[in-house]
C-alpha cells in the first residue's frame, strides 16, 4: 500500500522524532551542567549536530518551517560553542523551547496541517536576539572516553562530569562483599564513604574465584587524598587507588599505559543501586550487551582553576572514532512495527502448542511399546525443540523492550519546565533509567507519571521559604527511580516535601460521604493516605485548595490498573512523599488465574487478584439488592459470573434457579482460606474470613454438622476478590485451575461491543480461554448497584 | 433450457468436445464469477469464492458469554483469534444437529476482521455468468432481504434427478439434487447487519 515517497516521508518522521528526542537529553544535561556550572562544550556540540541534522532532514522532504527553525537555531548554537554567547537560563529556555515547537512542527506537518504557528514567529524573534546578545567567554572542557560512556548511565556519566568540573581526584575502589550481605556492606560503604566524596559508578570485577562472594570496583571521585580515604574505608577492607593522569599525549593510545578504569568485563547493567535482589553475579549467565572493555583509559581534560587533571584541551576524542561512532549506531537498529512482533509472537504460541502435541505423541508411543531407540531419539528433539521454542520466545520479549529512560528524559523536561512555572528549585535524581519495559507499557506510561511529577512539584515541594524554615535544603529533591523486580518493574517518584496532609484529606473524605465519621477514627494512616486514589479527592484540591489542572489520582490509578499495575503510596508529614507503581515487564504475557465457570474456562489477570477464598453460602447477604459477604472487616459485593454469563449454573445447586438463589443452596462446608498458589496471599484468611462472616443465619438452614454431612456432594465454590482502584469485587467461580502465563489476544471487532473481556488467550491445552477485563466488570457492578439503588429494585443485577 | 440439458448431455458422453463447447457457450454468455455454494438449513447458497480465505473443519470453539445470540464463539486459527458467526442463525433460518459436514468458511469481506462463517456443508463450486444470475427484484419482486444479491440456476442443477444421478454424480461425487436454485448471498450486507 505505502509507495516509496511515503515509506520514505514515515522514516523521516521517526528519524525526525529520534533526533529531537536525544536533543531533549542533551539539553537537559546541558541544563545540569549550567546548574553545576561547568559547560561541556562537547555536549554544545551535540546539540548543535543534532539541529543541523534535523535542518538537513526538513530541507529534504520540504519541511520549510523547520529548516528555518533549524537555522536560527544553529546561528545561536554556533555561537555558543564559539563562546560567543553564554549558556544562560534564559538561552536554555529558548531552546527548551524550541524543541517543544520541533514537536508540534512534526505533528502539523504529518497530518499535512500547514496553520500558522504564532509561537514559531516568536521564537525565531527570539533566537535573533538572543544571538545578537554577545559576551562573555566560553567554558573549559573535559572529554571521557566513549568507551567508558557507553557503560555509564547519564547519570553516573553525569557524575563523572561533575567531579572532574570540581577538580576531584578519582579514586578506584575494590572491596569484596559476601553476597548474603552484600546489601548492607554496600550501604554501609556508601555511608563511610559519603562524607569524603561521591561514588559516580559500581562494577561487578571478573575474578569470580570464589561463587559466594563478589569483588565490586567502585569510581568515586573525592576531594580527599588517598590516604585520608584508605584510613576512612580501611575498616571495611577497601582497596584504595588513585587513578593516575594521563600524561597529555594527544592521543589516548600514546599515553603511558594508565590504570584502566574498569578493568573487568562489563556486565550489562551495573547493579542497580536500590534494588533489595542480589545483583547479577553469575559470570556465564550475564549476556554481554555492552562492548567488553578491555582497556579504557579516561580521557580527559579538566576545567581551569584547579591542580587536576589537566591535559590537553585541544585534543578531543579523535573526530573519525566519533564519525565511525554514529555510524555503527544507526547499522545496529532496526525500526520494527511492534505489529510484526505481535505476529511473530503468533507463531511462537502455535509452536508451542506443536510442542504440547509432541510431547502428547511421546507420550502414546511409550505406551504403545514402540522401537525404544526411536523413542529416545524422538524424545531428545522433542526437548531440544522445547528449549528453543522458549528461547525464541524469550528473544521477542527482548525486542519489544526499551529503556525507561525514554519516559524519563520526558519527565526530567516536564519538572524543568513546571518548577520554572512553579517558581521553585528542584533537583531531580534519576536512577535506572535503563530498565526495560515493554514498549506498550512505556507508551501509556508517560501520561500518569507526567501526572505525579507535577503534583510532587507543585503539592510535594515547598516554597523555598517555608523549607528554609524548617531547615531543609533550599533545592527540594525530586528522586525517579526504577528497578527490576522479578517479573516486575518498580518505579518510584520520591519528594522531600512537606508530605500529604491526611487530616485535611479525612476532612474532606467525610465531607464527601467517602468515610463515615466513626469510620474514620479506625482507619491506619495507610488507608486514610490511600483515598487520594478515591475520585474527586485527589490531592490538587483535597489538601492544597489549588484548583488545578489535570485529572485527579484516581485516574493515574485506573491508568495504572489498565496496565496490570499497581500503585501505592507512603507520605511522611515534613519529610515527603513516595508512590510507588509497580508495572509487569510486559503486556504481551502476564500471570493470570485460570478459573472454571460452569465447565468453561476463564483467566483473570493476577494483577487483579487480591486473594481466594471459599465462598461460604450462608455467609451471603442480599444488601439493598445487592449480594455480599463481610470479608476481614469490609462488606464485598459479589458477582456470580454464572449468572452474569448466562452459563447453567453448576448442577450441583440442586436446580435452583439462576437469579437469586445463592440464599436458598444448602450451604456449604466451612469457609476457609485457599491459596491457589504463592503470590495469593491468603494464607491467614482462614480465621479471619470465618470471623468475619455474618452472625446471622437465614432462617431455615441446616445445623453445622448437616452441613458437612452435606458437603462432599456438594461442590465449594470460590471467591475470587479482585481490587482496581479502591473497589473490591467478588467474582464467585466453581473452581481454581491455577495460575499460568498467558499470551493475551484481542477480540476481534465484531466483539467488540461484548463487555468484560480483555482479550482471550491459548491455554496449554489448546482450548481457549476469555481473559476476564477485571477493571471493566468492577465498574459494571458498581454502575449496576446504583442504577439498582436509583429504581429502588432490589433484584441481583 | 433446452441448450442447457444438450450440453449436459454430452459433456457425460464425450468430454473433450464438450470442454470446448462450455468455452464457446462461456464466451457468449459473459464474464464468469466463481461462486461457492454451501448447504444450511437444507437450502443451498453460494458466496463469491474470491472472498473466502479457507475452509476449516469445525474447530471446538469457545462461546463468548453475552455475545450477540449469531456469534458461536472464537477459535484459533494459526494463533489468531477468530469469532465464528452462525449463518443460520444470521439468516434466521432453522438449525439442525451438527454433523461432522459441518465447516467453518474463513472470509474478511470487509477488510477489518477475519470471521468464521458456520455452514452445515460445503458443496461444490459454480462457475456463473451475470447472465444466469437473476436478480431478485425481477425474480421475486418487492421486499426481499437485502443481503440475498441473486437466484443462481446453475446449469448442472437443471437436471432431471434420474440423469444426475446416472452420469454427474459421480463423478464430481457431492449431492447436487438440491441445487435447483442457488441464493448467493452479499456477505458484506450479512455481516454488516
Amino acid at each position: 500500500m505505502t509507495s516509496e515517497s511515503e515509506r520514505a516521508r514515515e522514516e523521516f518522521f521517526s528519524e525526525a522524532q529520534e533526533i529531537v528526542e536525544g536533543l531533549g537529553r542533551d539539553l537537559l544535561a546541558l541544563d545540569e551542567a549550567q546548574k553545576s556550572g561547568h559547560v561541556d562544550p562537547d555536549l554544545i556540540n551535540d546539540v548543535f549536530r543534532a539541529v543541523h541534522t534535523l535542518k538537513g532532514l526538513a530541507g529534504l522532504f520540504g519541511a520549510t518551517r523547520m529548516s528555518s527553525l533549524s537555522h536560527k537555531l544553529e546561528e545561536l548554537l554556533d555561537d555558543l560553542r564559539l563562546g560567543k554567547v553564554d549558556v544562560t537560563a534564559p538561552v536554555l529556555d529558548l531552546l527548551f523551547l524550541s524543541v517543544q515547537l520541533y514537536g508540534k512542527l512534526l505533528q502539523a506537518e504529518k497530518e499535512g496541517r500547514d496553520q500558522p504557528m504564532p509561537e514559531l514567529e516568536k521564537l525565531l524573534a527570539q533566537l535573533d536576539r538572543g544571538a545578537s546578545a554577545g559576551g562573555g567567554a566560553g567554558s573549559g572542557g573535559h572529554i571521557i572516553d566513549p568507551n567508558l560512556l557507553a557503560v555509564l548511565t547519564e547519570f553516573e556519566e553525569h557524575k563523572l562530569k561533575t567531579n572532574i568540573a570540581q577538580g576531584n581526584t578519582l579514586y578506584r575502589l575494590k572491596v569484596r562483599f559476601q553476597l548474603a550481605t552484600i546489601d548492607q556492606g554496600l550501604d554501609e560503604l556508601k555511608a563511610t564513604a559519603k562524607p569524603h566524596g561521591d561514588i559516580i559508578t559500581y562494577l561487578p570485577a571478573s575474578d569470580g574465584d570464589d561463587i559466594d562472594s563478589i569483588t565490586l570496583e567502585i569510581l568515586m571521585g573525592s576531594r580527599a587524598s588517598a590516604s585520608t580515604l584508605r584510613n576512612a574505608l580501611h575498616h571495611l577492607g577497601v582497596e584504595v587507588e588513585e587513578l593516575p593522569r594521563q600524561g597529555g599525549g594527544p592521543a589516548p593510545a600514546a599515553a603511558p599505559a594508565p590504570a584502566p578504569v574498569v578493568s573487568a568485563p562489563v556486565p550489562a547493567h551495573h547493579i542497580p543501586t536500590p534494588t533489595p535482589s542480589p545483583p547479577p553475579v553469575a559470570p556465564s549467565g550475564v549476556p554481554s550487551a555492552m562492548p567488553p572493555l578491555g582497556h579504557a583509559p579516561l580521557d580527559m581534560t579538566a576545567p581551569h582553576p584547579f591542580p587536576a587533571p589537566r591535559l590537553d584541551t585541544s585534543a578531543s576524542i579523535p573526530p573519525k572514532a566519533q564519525e565511525l561512532g554514529t555510524i555503527k549506531s544507526v547499522a545496529q537498529t532496526v525500526r520494527v512495527d511492534i505489529q510484526k512482533l505481535d505476529v511473530l509472537m503468533n507463531i511462537v504460541g502455535e509452536l508451542s502448542i506443536v510442542r504440547t502435541e509432541l510431547e502428547r505423541l511421546l507420550e502414546k508411543m511409550r505406551d504403545a511399546h514402540t522401537n525404544r531407540e526411536l523413542r529416545i531419539n524422538l524424545h531428545r528433539l522433542q526437548r531440544d525443540f522445547e528449549r528453543n521454542v522458549i528461547s525464541l520466545r524469550r528473544g521477542i520479549l527482548e525486542v519489544r523492550m526499551v529503556p525507561l529512560g525514554q519516559v524519563f528524559d520526558k519527565l526530567a523536561r516536564v519538572a524543568r519546565q513546571i518548577s520554572r512555572e512553579a517558581g521553585k528549585q528542584v533537583n531531580l535524581v534519576i536512577t535506572g533509567a535503563e530498565t526495560e519495559v515493554d514498549k506498550l507499557i512505556v507508551e501509556e506510561l508517560s501520561d500518569p507519571l507526567m501526572h505525579m511529577m507535577r503534583n510532587a512539584i507543585d503539592h510535594g515541594i515547598e516554597e523555598r521559604e517555608m523549607r528554609e524554615a524548617v531547615n531543609k535544603p533550599a533545592v527540594g529533591t525530586i528522586a525517579l527511580n526504577a528497578f527490576q523486580k522479578g517479573n516486575h518493574v518498580v518505579i518510584e517518584i520520591e519528594d522531600d516535601g512537606k508530605g500529604i496532609d491526611t487530616e485535611r484529606l479525612l476532612e474532606k473524605a467525610i465531607r464527601m460521604g467517602v468515610v463515615q465519621a466513626d469510620e474514620a477514627r479506625t482507619m491506619s494512616r495507610r488507608e486514610v493516605l490511600n483515598l487520594i486514589f478515591v475520585p474527586g479527592l485527589s490531592t490538587k484540591s483535597a489538601v492544597s485548595e489549588i484548583s488545578g489542572r489535570g485529572v485527579g489520582m484516581d485516574v493515574v490509578k485506573t491508568n495504572i490498573s489498565k496496565l496490570g499495575g499497581v500503585i501505592d503510596v507512603q507520605s511522611e508529614p515534613g519529610i515527603g512523599t513516595k508512590f510507588t507503581v509497580t508495572l509487569p515487564i510486559t503486556l504481551a504475557i502476564i500471570s493470570a488465574l485460570i478459573v472454571k465457570v460452569s465447565d468453561q474456562q476463564f483467566a483473570i489477570p493476577l494483577a487483579n487478584v487480591q486473594e481466594a477464598v471459599w465462598l461460604d453460602v450462608e455467609a451471603v447477604r442480599v444488601i439493598d439488592g445487592r449480594e455480599a459477604v463481610t470479608l476481614r472487616g469490609s462488606t464485598l459485593q459479589l458477582c456470580y459470573l454464572a449468572r452474569l454469563f448466562g452459563l447453567s449454573d453448576t448442577p450441583d445447586s440442586n436446580g435452583t434457579g439462576p437469579f437469586g438463589a445463592s440464599m436458598e443452596v444448602p450451604p456449604m462446608g466451612p469457609v476457609a482460606g485457599v491459596p491457589p498458589r504463592g503470590s495469593l496471599r491468603s494464607e491467614s484468611i482462614r480465621q479471619d474470613y470465618a470471623a468475619a462472616a455474618f452472625p446471622y443465619r437465614p432462617a431455615g438452614t441446616s445445623s453445622p454438622s448437616a452441613r458437612t454431612a452435606l458437603a462432599p456432594r456438594q461442590r465449594r465454590r470460590f471467591i475470587v476478590v479482585t481490587a482496581v482502584g479502591t473497589r473490591r469485587l467478588g467474582l464467585v467461580v466453581d473452581s481454581l485451575v491455577g495460575e499460568q502465563d498467558v499470551v493475551i489476544k484481542g477480540l476481534g471487532p465484531s466483539l467488540k461491543n461484548v463487555a468484560g473481556f480483555a482479550g482471550a488467550t491459548q491455554l496449554a491445552d489448546q482450548r481457549i480461554a476469555l481473559v476476564l477485563d477485571a477493571p471493566a466488570l468492577v465498574e459494571e457492578m458498581f454502575a449496576h448497584a446504583d442504577r439498582a439503588r436509583m429504581h429502588g429494585g432490589t433484584h441481583g443485577f | 433450457m433446452a441448450s442447457n440439458l444438450a450440453r449436459r448431455t454430452s459433456s457425460a458422453v464425450v468430454p473433450a468436445a464438450a470442454g470446448a463447447k462450455r468455452k464457446k457457450a462461456q464466451r457468449d454468455r459473459g464474464p464468469i464469477t466463481e461462486y461457492l455454494a454451501f448447504r444450511l438449513a437444507g437450502d443451498v447458497y453460494a458466496a463469491p469464492v474470491s472472498i473466502i480465505r479457507e475452509i476449516l473443519k469445525l474447530h471446538p470453539l469457545t462461546p463468548v458469554p453475552r455475545a450477540p445470540s449469531s456469534i458461536m464463539g472464537i477459535i484459533s486459527v494459526r494463533g489468531q483469534l477468530v469469532t465464528v458467526i452462525d449463518l443460520r442463525r444470521r439468516l434466521r433460518l432453522a438449525e439442525g444437529p451438527v454433523t461432522s459436514k459441518a465447516r467453518i468458511l474463513l472470509v474478511d469481506p470487509m477488510g477489518v476482521e477475519l470471521l468464521g462463517l458456520y455452514v452445515d456443508e460445503v458443496l461444490q463450486v459454480y462457475r456463473l455468468a451475470d447472465s444466469e444470475i437473476e436478480h431478485t427484484a425481477t425474480a421475486l419482486g418487492g421486499e426481499v432481504a437485502s443481503y440475498i444479491a441473486g437466484i443462481a440456476r446453475p446449469a448442472q442443477a437443471q437436471a432431471t434427478p434420474q440423469e444426475g444421478k446416472g452420469v454427474a454424480l459421480k463423478s464430481v461425487g457431492v449431492v447436487r439434487q438440491n441445487a435447483s436454485v442457488v441464493i448467493l448471498l452479499d456477505l458484506k450486507v450479512v455481516l454488516s447487519s
